[in-house]
């Protein structure tokens, strides 16, 4: 029960926990006896509540999906939804923030926190991949289990196969267990996800929080936008922002520690986390190195650091540092040499979009264009933001207090929680490129990182609130004062949850056409078994985005990757009767593509996320308003020489294609006629049975 | 339990003293458990026993004083196990060899038995009295010095005295809550799965079958017998007609049309006669599927499917024959 001499200096006496009264004589200890049994009775129905409150708040997200599922967007799902949610989290931030809840309940309670709050994604698909980039990944992972290697290509997402760490582990456990790679993808995700809970925890010990307040930070973590969907999906993201986290908790202890205490063993995890960041995500792996050079200068600085063996401390947060940095430059460099240009894009253009938007040259991008979330789902998204604000400056003017009064004199810690405030900040500013069509992508991911900062400096000002709030003496004003607080965490639950992903990736529901999460039906299942059960994998194939996702992972076959030096839509753009580009055609023959797949679809449809294709589709093979460019187009394959129809079900047809289309000899126009009579065309017969 | 309470005490010095080789022993049991069928049972049985490689790895990095406990040690122990399990896949394909379940297991065994000899030699050294490390940290202690004091800013093992504090006496709290939190999880599910779903939306499709043909199908002199399929996966029975025809500037019709009705979830299996072809040019044909009293949601017409085909006759193509 020793508290660190940072914590003594944080927390108050009154957050001590409470001791057990030492009687000396039989009456005083009578009253001990009926003290402590009030107490149990209390703390049973306690806990009776509790458990009730969370096995309700599943129940009632139980409920949401199920409602969700037979509707395209029902208010009623999104209420059932967030009453669950609110079930789930507000009894348990409620025992964590009360200062009569022990250190090792506390501990529990986050421990169940990082379980239960995987419910929504558990409940989502515990089936099969549903979104866009776990396709990619069960491709990646089933390519290791069945060829033995490493780095097989993947055509849905190529940058992924150089970054194996995810699919390899799930490969490891699939071995070991038996599992199917579902199943041992879930495990593993459980375990990341509570682990991700836990991390923050120990990071906000580390950085000399008490538990109270690190358990707190801990639930205000999990208000990022990415915590219940994104970084619990199928994806290396999931695993390596856990271990970010972990591995900054081993960098923070090694700046911390002595020589000959541990330093070095703690230098050494640092290190091989480090590199497990590395192998997993490339974006996670530039971020660590960012976030430990963000450190390493605040330890350089001695308006911030100084202090006894500071010089040290300094040396060794810029050596761990440069370790990562020159570790994941050589993976770079040697093993993913396209992660640049595959990131660089997003910022690029983001920021390019930005400067054309506040020039006036272009528009803004539109926030909850087309998103299925109620009305007050999108304003808590904006009022998150707000009260995270709120809630950083609290926290800023609380450091600067601790600073004025001498409990955060000069030190590794003013340092650590500086560097730590300094990456939380940086959540505002990236707030803007939401505005912009390529940066929201990376806005959004980003948050997931910037929230560990922010998180840490939210979380001194959530427990003073909630202190200033219990202190109060007027009962009603603390009650009001209390409610208000809880009402500010609906809100940011709310918010930060509608600030991700949209609410087709979150619930359940009929098909929707262009929605990734909404678009595997069983009519494409079986399309893709009927094609692989006839002609066999790893064929190449054109096919729009939808489709080859299930093509490209299950199917198992080569899907074409359209850009704008392989513009696959042409194909389908051409008019009827008009030539398509030769160059094209050509391309297409000689890179092998044998077949040619169109949902009728795309003819009528606009799709949810806005592309048929990619992302980086040109506008003339974007939706134009409400009609879709491909309209009238798709009907031309059924007569066009080179293409034969050889399947079609009620939205999808497969084309075989005879390239090139130059030496393709053209059907005759007029059908063969009788040798009898010349003016009848042959007869044939037609047969069926059962 | 009074009974295991007398036995704890009796075991726990065993455990103690050779830890990492217990553990060891304990991962190569992972050899036995992959006789066991695939399932979550198996997956609980071998949960603990993947946990090693990750413990190993701590025990050898840290002292005994100064290695994090309960939950921290837990958390690295998960995380670091599954790093390891990817640094072995890693370790195999550089040296050329095929990650299989077996391949996996003796890497990711000589890592856990080197691991295991570091940790246990660090473990006896640091017994008291023994080793260089213990000697050097007695003297200290002898000076009176106590760590919190040589450094005041240090609070790394008042912060792991404080975690285990929270874990060795009560942790069993956080494992009850694990197991809570995971049965929440399964229950819901449970219930979820049990719960009426919509039925999934049927479909028709209409397709080739026989051996696939690259490019034109060459008709022999006395005629081919193209066969197709139709899989109805609809709930109702359905009416169809099914129609060939020669498709070009005017589709004139192939064979006779034939109307049939086909039940839920039913196969047909169909067959296109097409007759010997007069020269070496080459047709298309068509094969039409019809529903008599179903709509096609996007273009509100009759729901039709079809397939197509270019035929060529086995004579030689001649200049009559044009597109």
């Amino acid at each position: 029960m020793t508290a660190t001499p940072y914590e003594r200096q944080l927390v108050s006496n009154s957050d001590r926990e409470p001791s057990v009264p030492n009687s000396r004589d039989t009456s005083r200890a009578r009253d001990a006896h009926h003290s402590r049994l009030a107490p149990n009775m209390s703390i049973y129905l306690l806990a009776a509540a509790f458990a009730v409150c969370e096995v309700a708040g599943v129940a009632a997200v139980v409920r949401a999906y199920q409602i969700a599922q037979s509707t395209v967007s029902s208010t009623s799902a999104f209420a059932w939804f967030w009453t669950g949610m609110l079930l789930v989290e507000l009894p348990l931030t409620g025992l964590i923030a009360r200062r009569a809840t022990s250190r090792n309940m506390r501990i529990a309670l986050i421990t169940f926190y990082g379980f239960v709050s995987y419910a929504p994604k558990l409940l989502r698909n515990p089936a099969s991949p549903i979104y866009h980039d776990e396709y990619a990944h069960w491709l990646a992972t089933y390519e290791i289990l069945t060829t033995g290697k490493l780095f097989q290509p993947n055509t849905l997402i190529p940058i992924i196969s150089r970054y194996p760490g995810l699919h390899a582990a799930t490969a490891a456990l699939v071995h070991a267990t038996g599992l199917t790679i579902w199943s041992a993808a879930t495990l593993l995700l459980i375990l990341f996800h509570a682990t991700l809970v836990l991390g923050i925890a120990a990071l906000a010990q580390a950085l000399g929080f008490n538990n109270r307040m690190a358990s707190l930070i801990a639930i205000l973590y999990a208000l990022n936008s990415s915590f219940l969907y994104f970084d619990t999906q199928y994806a290396y993201e999931s695993m390596a922002i856990t271990l970010l986290v972990w591995t900054l908790v081993a960098y923070v202890r090694a700046i911390r520690s002595q020589p000959g205490q541990g330093q070095a063993a703690w230098s050494v995890l640092t290190v091989v986390l480090s590199v497990g960041t590395v192998i997993t995500h490339h974006l996670s792996a530039l971020t660590l190195a960012l976030i430990m050079a963000l450190v390493a200068l605040a330890m350089s600085l001695p308006w911030l650091a100084r202090g006894a063996g500071w010089g040290r401390a300094a040396g060794l947060a810029w050596g761990l540092t440069l370790t990562t940095t020159l570790i994941a430059g050589a993976w770079f460099h040697f093993v993913a040499p396209t992660t640049l240009s595959y990131l660089s894009p997003y910022l690029g253009e983001g920021f390019s979009e930005l400067m054309q938007a506040a020039e006036g040259s272009g528009g803004a991008r539109q926030l909850f264009g087309a998103s299925l979330s109620p009305w007050w789902e999108q304003k808590a998204a904006y009022a998150v933001t707000v009260l995270a604000l709120f809630l950083a400056v609290a926290g800023l003017l609380l450091i600067r207090a601790w600073i004025r009064d001498g409990r955060l004199p000069p030190g590794r810690r003013r340092a650590l929680l500086f560097a730590f405030a300094v990456l939380g900040l940086v959540y505002f500013p990236s707030t803007v490129f939401i505005l912009s069509a390529s940066g929201a992508e990376g806005a959004r991911r980003s948050w997931a990182f910037s929230w560990i900062g922010l998180s840490m400096l939210a979380g001194p000002a959530a427990v003073w609130l909630i202190d200033w709030a219990g202190r109060s003496t007027h009962r009603y004003r603390r009650v009001g004062l209390r409610a208000g607080l809880f009402a500010a965490l609906v809100i940011a639950l709310i918010g930060g949850t509608a600030a991700g992903l949209e609410a087709a990736y979150r619930f359940p529901g009929p098909f929707l056409y262009g929605s990734d999460a909404r678009s595997v039906t069983p009519e494409l299942l079986a399309t893709s078994q009927w094609f692989s059960a006839r002609f066999g994998t790893g064929n190449s194939i054109v096919a729009d985005r939808y489709t080859g996702l299930v093509f490209g992972s299950f199917g198992l076959q080569k899907i074409a990757a359209s850009s704008a030096g392989f513009p696959v839509y042409d194909l389908y753009l051409a008019k009827t009767g008009s030539t398509i580009d030769s160059v094209l055609l050509d391309d297409l023959k000689l890179s092998g593509y044998d077949y040619l797949i169109v949902d009728a679809r795309m003819a009528v449809d606009v799709p949810e996320l806005g592309v048929y294709f990619t992302p980086n589709d040109p506008a003339s093979a974007r939706p134009q308003g409400n009609q879709s460019p491909f309209y009238g187009r798709l009907s031309k394959f059924n007569t066009i020489d080179w293409a034969v129809k050889v399947f079609q079900s009620d939205n999808y047809s497969v084309y075989r294609l005879n390239l090139p289309a130059s030496s393709q000899v053209s059907y005759q126009q007029q059908p063969p006629t009788s040798p009898g009579d010349g003016r009848k065309a042959l007869q044939g017969n037609l047969t069926v049975t059962p | 339990m009074t009974k295991a309470r007398r036995v704890l005490p009796q075991v726990k010095p065993f455990w103690l003293l050779a830890w990492p080789v217990w553990a060891l022993l304990l991962f190569t049991n992972l050899a036995i458990v992959r006789f066991l069928p695939g399932s979550y049972t198996r997956a609980a049985v071998a949960a603990p026993i993947l946990m090693v490689p990750g413990s190993l790895t701590l025990g050898a990095l840290f002292s005994q004083r100064h290695r994090p406990h309960g939950l921290v040690f837990a958390g690295y122990a998960a995380l670091l196990s599954v790093v390891l399990s990817a640094f072995a896949s890693l370790a195999l394909y550089v040296i050329g060899v095929l990650i299989t379940a077996a391949s996996t297991f003796w890497c990711l065994l000589a890592v856990s038995a080197v691991l295991a000899i570091v940790a246990e030699a660090r473990l006896l050294l640091e017994r008291p009295g023994k080793g260089r490390r213990a000697i050097r940290r007695l003297e200290v202690r002898d000076s009176g010095q106590s760590d919190a004091n040589a450094d005041t800013e240090d609070a790394d093992d008042a912060e792991d005295a404080d975690t285990s504090a929270a874990t060795r006496g009560p942790g069993f709290y956080s494992v009850i809550a694990a197991v809570a939190g995971a049965s929440l999880l399964a229950g819901g599910l449970f219930v979820y799965d049990r719960l009426p779903h919509p039925t999934p939306v049927g479909y028709t499709w209409l397709a080739w079958a026989g051996p696939p043909v690259q490019g034109d199908i060459p008709i022999g002199s006395a005629g081919t017998k193209l066969s197709f399929q139709i899989v109805h996966h609809q709930p109702q029975t359905t009416t169809f007609q099914l129609s060939a025809a020669w498709l070009g500037a005017s589709s004139l019709p192939l064979a006779k049309p034939l109307t049939f009705t086909v039940g839920p979830n039913q196969i047909f299996h169909g067959a296109l006669f097409v007759p010997p072809l007069p020269n070496g040019c080459t047709y298309r044909i068509v094969v039409s599927l019809t529903a008599a009293r179903q709509v096609d949601p996007l273009t509100q017409k009759t729901q039709t499917w079809s397939i197509n085909a270019d035929v060529r006759g086995k004579a030689r193509s001649s200049k009559t024959c044009k597109g």
